[in-house]
Formats: structure tokens, C-alpha cells, sequence
């Protein structure tokens, strides 16, 4: 019984680990496809110009993962523009998609739906790369701090359930 | 939906409005100006109808709004100061910014002016049949801004399209025809066809060599090259309706762009739109040509 118990245990903590390492994957992977997104979106407003919500489409059938379900979900939206504005309707789609994203994300992602589609078009590519590079320096510094902390998230709960285990038996 | 309601779309919904007293069909425009109340105008008053001040967050809402969240879509009207919303002229005023004496943008903008557009079918039926007993004959329009030009303008190309004149329109501002993406949203006519966007003097010969029209119909004569226009269609032996901004001749002939079109004898009638205290009066006008 006392195996099994310390066995579970032991589990857990891995199990924990392996759960903080897969979160900040996805927060990794998030980030990489929003700024993979807000890239191909300033791209194509600077090349072709076309109206928001032929932008939000497009950007939405080239993009992947959460960044595809957020602008898909503006593109829905967008019908509710007037009754709603399109800064209101951006934080609503990026709370309810992107989900990975932590909080600081967010509010620089915040930025982009006060300029989109309300100002001059140089103004809102500078809004975007600035965005971008923000979130750049972000997607760097988790992918580091992923790359540390992926065997110290594995090999510290593996060792202090280990230790558990023993004090158990 | 009318045009005043297409209007109203526009406005944020939290915003109170106060339109008691006030007969919505009488509506000319809707004036929003940053930190004033917001007015319509009628029989050229202006009357608050909010008794909050508008803030700048209220008008970028209605900018947003009617460009569809793309005020980058726009830059090319906005820079001649206006844009266009289901057949609605919004007339657009605050700080630009100029290169070469060329409007670049705006900065800021400050106030705008949503125009109401007004459809009579059948307002001008007997002046067609008086001013044409016979054969269609190049006609002006005059009136001063918001004098009803544009509305008459309208119901003369329908007129006409209907008693079987090919008529080609070319509507840069989409005014005349209030184009958008589900179709037409004013009627012109069973035989008319309408180029929407291009300047008057682009679309002239676009229309010229491509649709083959009996009568090319325009609004708002402002310019040299609007002026061309109108002396490649007569030469082309195409009829020409267009309108312009004037009180009558007398007026006309004091401006020497417009002196221009008189004297080279382009048109045969023209219509003077005069406000009564009864109303508009159309007053038709034979030239010697």
C-alpha cells in the first residue's frame, strides 16, 4: 500500500511538471501564431489595402491555431460594429480565443484594436510592427526560459516526489 | 432601410436623441462636431438634437462605422474630403496635412456632415414632357448646395430611362445610385447603367466607349476637366444632364469655369431649382444654341 501511495505520489509531481512544461508550449506556440498572423495582416494591409473585414478573413484562412479561431471570431463579429466598437470587439474575440496568451499579452495585443481600421495607414502599421516586435521579444524570452526550465520542470518534481517516496517508505 | 435611417445607423446606440417636433422626411443633414451637440439641418436651419456635446470618441465611432472599420479603404475620397455609406455623402472638415498643395490625409478630424438623400419618383414626369416634346436636349441643373439638384437630377435620369433613353451615369460620389455590395440602392431607370467611384472625366470615356449611351448624365459640374468631359460627350453626339452649383444664369455667368459652359453652348435648357416659401420651384429655361 505504501508503494502504491508513494508511487502516486511520485506520479503526480511528474505529472505536474509535464503539465507547467506543456503550458508554456502553448503559451510558446500561441504567441508564434499570433505574430505570424499580425504579420501576414500587415503585409497584406500595406500591400492591397483591402477593407477590415475582407482583412480579418483572410488573415483567418492563413492562420493557424488559436490566432485562427480569434480572427475568425472577429470576422463573425464584425457585423456587430457600430452597436459595439472595433476595439471592444477585438478584446472581446481575444479574451474569449486566445486563451494561452498571458495577461501582459494581451494588453499589448490591446494596442493594435485601437488603431486598426481608425487611423491613417502608415499610423497602423507602426502600431502593428510595434506590436509585433513586442511580441517577438516575448516569444524569445519564453522560448528560453522553456528551454531552462524543461529539465529543471521535469527533474525537480521527478526528485522531490522521489524524496517523498522515500520519506513515505 | 430610408436614407434618414441609414443616418441614424450611423450614430452610436447609447446616444440620446431628441426628435420631438421634428418631421424626419423634412431632415436635409446631420452635423456631428466634436464638443458641440449634434444638429440636423431643415430648409437650411440648424436645431440640436442632443443636448450632450459630441466627443471625439462619439465621432470616431460613426467614422468607423461607415468606413467599415478601414479608413485606409477610404484615403482617396477622404482626401476630397468625403466618403460615401449606402448612398449616404458624408462631408468630412478638420486638420490635413499637404504635400505640394495636395491634400495627403487627415490628421485630425473634427466635425462631418452626414447628407440626407431624398427620392420623389415622378417629381420632374411633367417637366420631362415639357422640356422634351420632341427629343431629349442637353440640360443643366441649378440650384445652390442643397437645393435639391441631386434629387432631381435622379428622377430625370429615371424619367428619361424610362421612356426609353439609354442613359450611362456617372456617379463618382455613388449619390445618384447609392450602390453597394447587395445592388442598387436607388431605382434609375430601366435602361440606365452606372459607374460608380471614377472621376466624372475618367468615367465619361469609359461609359462613352463601352456603353454606348444616348444621354450621360453627371452631378456636380466643379471642374476644368469636368468641363472637358462635357465637350468630349457633345462632340461625341451623346446627350449630356449634369448639374451645377449655382443661384440661376445670371449667377453662372459670373463664374468664369462656368461662363465657359455657356458660352461653347454645350446646353439648350436649363433648369433653375428656386426655394419658395411654398417649396422648391422648378423653373425650365430654353437657350438659343
Amino acid at each position: 500500500m505504501r508503494v502504491f501511495g508513494a508511487g502516486i505520489v511520485f506520479l503526480s509531481f511528474v505529472v505536474m511538471g509535464i503539465l507547467q512544461i506543456k503550458d508554456e508550449a502553448r503559451h510558446i506556440r500561441c504567441l508564434s501564431d499570433i505574430l505570424n498572423a499580425l504579420n501576414l495582416l500587415s503585409a497584406e494591409l500595406q500591400s492591397r489595402r483591402p477593407p477590415m473585414r475582407e482583412l480579418l478573413e483572410w488573415t483567418a484562412s492563413n492562420s493557424e491555431g488559436e490566432a485562427k479561431a480569434f480572427f475568425h471570431c472577429l470576422t463573425e463579429n464584425f457585423i456587430r460594429l457600430g452597436e459595439r466598437s472595433f476595439h471592444a470587439l477585438w478584446q472581446e474575440a481575444a479574451e474569449t480565443c486566445l486563451r494561452s496568451l498571458s495577461t501582459a499579452d494581451l494588453r499589448d495585443l490591446e494596442s493594435i484594436g485601437k488603431i486598426l481600421g481608425r487611423t491613417e495607414l502608415s499610423m497602423q502599421i507602426s502600431a502593428l510592427k510595434s506590436c509585433e516586435r513586442t511580441l517577438r521579444v516575448k516569444l524569445e524570452e519564453a522560448e528560453m526560459r522553456y528551454r531552462e526550465r524543461k529539465k529543471l520542470s521535469l527533474g525537480i518534481p521527478a526528485t522531490l516526489g522521489a524524496l517523498v517516496c522515500i520519506l513515505l517508505l | 432601410m430610408d436614407a434618414w435611417t441609414r443616418a441614424l445607423d450611423l450614430l452610436p446606440a447609447h446616444m440620446e436623441i431628441n426628435l420631438i417636433g421634428i418631421n424626419p422626411l423634412e431632415i436635409e443633414e446631420l452635423r456631428i462636431r466634436i464638443g458641440k451637440p449634434l444638429t440636423v439641418l431643415i430648409r437650411g436651419e440648424e436645431r440640436e438634437i442632443t443636448e450632450t456635446k459630441l466627443s471625439r470618441e462619439n465621432l470616431m465611432r460613426v467614422l468607423e462605422k461607415a468606413t467599415g472599420a478601414s479608413m485606409h479603404a477610404v484615403k482617396d475620397s477622404l482626401r476630397s474630403g468625403y466618403l460615401s455609406y449606402h448612398g449616404l455623402r458624408i462631408g468630412v472638415c478638420g486638420i490635413v496635412t499637404c504635400s505640394d498643395g495636395r491634400i495627403e490625409g487627415f490628421q485630425q478630424i473634427q466635425s462631418l456632415d452626414i447628407r440626407i438623400p431624398r427620392e420623389f419618383p415622378g417629381l420632374c414626369d411633367s417637366l420631362i414632357t415639357q422640356m422634351y416634346p420632341l427629343i431629349f436636349r442637353n440640360t443643366l441643373i441649378l440650384s445652390p448646395p442643397g437645393g435639391g439638384k441631386t434629387t432631381a437630377l435622379r428622377d430625370m435620369i429615371r424619367g428619361l430611362s424610362n421612356r426609353g433613353h439609354r442613359l450611362a451615369v456617372a456617379d463618382e460620389r455613388n449619390e445618384l445610385s447609392a450602390y453597394d455590395a447587395q445592388g442598387a440602392g436607388f431605382d434609375l431607370g430601366k435602361h440606365t447603367d452606372v459607374l460608380v467611384g471614377a472621376s466624372k472625366s475618367t468615367s465619361a470615356m469609359i461609359l462613352l466607349r463601352g456603353m454606348n449611351p444616348t444621354i450621360l448624365a453627371m452631378d456636380e459640374i466643379s471642374s476644368e476637366s469636368d468641363i472637358l468631359a462635357v465637350e468630349q460627350i457633345v462632340g461625341c453626339g451623346v446627350g449630356i444632364l449634369a448639374t451645377a452649383h449655382a443661384w440661376d444664369r445670371d449667377d453662372m455667368m459670373k463664374r468664369p469655369l462656368y461662363r465657359s459652359l455657356l458660352d461653347k453652348r454645350f446646353f439648350s435648357v436649363i433648369l433653375t431649382i428656386r426655394q419658395t416659401n411654398h417649396g422648391r420651384k422648378y423653373c425650365p429655361e430654353k437657350l438659343d444654341t
